[in-house]
């Protein structure tokens, strides 16, 4: 698996660390348990496109947002995560 | 009461027992030891930082994963906002100069002792190196100038290439010197290249 770091280039996936659905937006500190739950356990697990956190910890230290097919394992785009929304 | 040496270049004991080898398939091996490196971290403002950068060396500061050096400073990009710097032949107070001349806009932290810089130079560096790292080391995408932080041998490393020799640095923590020597050893067994040593003396 390939994945082309915005700043480093396409790397081995083995450079990365997978963190997950990068979709979910925590919700307002006030908006109760409920939201929380949501936010913490539930996954859609949509078959096609979706953005994952990963993390470039053998190259340049970064976390990035994927957007990855399930069914393909196509990688469409990669960005930096800080200043990106998913 | 015997007197313990312990020799300042975390290479040493490998390279001083180097043998001398002949023939044209070797890489000259080498560790850097006159210099002093820091890592700078950009606190937000990039341009201004790249601006008190070039007034103070005359290096225009990398964007992207490259080695832009003066001949004696060199500054390589290694992430977003995020530089090594590396000072030739300079004392051990140059990062804390350095922090002094970029307040406000960088954090600078002395990596001096935490890193071991070997240089490696021949025909077949690009063909040892494409064994332990994952990248291309074609030189139409990785020539002079480039640089790559990854992994050869599971061991985290910074590569740059000076020159068309080739020559390429590979810069690790100190620590793993012994693995990433014994990684480069039985590469260059596999392929059949020598090493010898690129400086000749021992230095202690």
């Amino acid at each position: 698996m390939r994945i082309p770091c915005p700043y480093c280039g396409e790397r081995d996936g083995a450079e990365f660390t997978y963190c997950g659905d990068a979709s979910p937006v925590r919700p307002a500190a006030d908006a109760g348990e409920a939201a929380f739950v949501d936010y913490v356990y539930m996954r859609s697990n949509p078959a096609g496109e979706i953005s994952e956190h990963w993390y470039h910890g053998q190259g340049c230290r970064n976390w990035l947002i994927v957007k990855r097919n399930t069914r393909t394992h196509v990688i469409s785009a990669a960005m930096l995560a800080k200043g990106s929304a998913p | 009461m015997a007197e313990i040496i312990i020799p300042r270049g975390a290479f040493e004991l490998h390279l001083r027992d180097l043998p001398p080898v002949s023939g044209a398939n070797t890489l000259k091996v080498d560790e850097r030891l006159e210099s002093a490196m820091a890592t700078v971290m950009s606190r937000g403002d990039n341009a201004a930082l790249a601006a008190r950068i070039h007034d103070a060396f005359g290096i225009v500061l990398p964007s992207g994963p490259q080695r832009v050096s003066n001949g004696v400073e060199a500054f390589i990009g290694v992430g977003p906002g995020v530089w090594l710097a590396v000072f030739e032949k300079a004392g051990p107070q140059r990062a804390s100069k350095l922090a002094a001349s970029l307040a406000g806009l960088a954090s600078v932290a002395d990596q001096t002792s935490a890193y071991a810089v070997l240089r490696i130079t021949g025909e077949a560096a690009r063909e040892v190196l494409s064994r332990g790292a994952f990248i291309d080391f074609d030189p139409s995408v990785f020539g002079p100038g480039s640089a790559a932080v990854t992994t050869i041998s599971h061991i985290g490393v910074s590569i740059w290439r000076i020159d068309d020799a080739p020559t390429f640095e590979v810069a690790l923590f100190r620590s793993y010197a012994d693995s990433f020597w014994h990684w480069l050893t039985t590469t260059c067994t596999a392929l059949g290249v020598g090493l010898v040593r690129h400086g000749g003396s021992a230095r202690i």
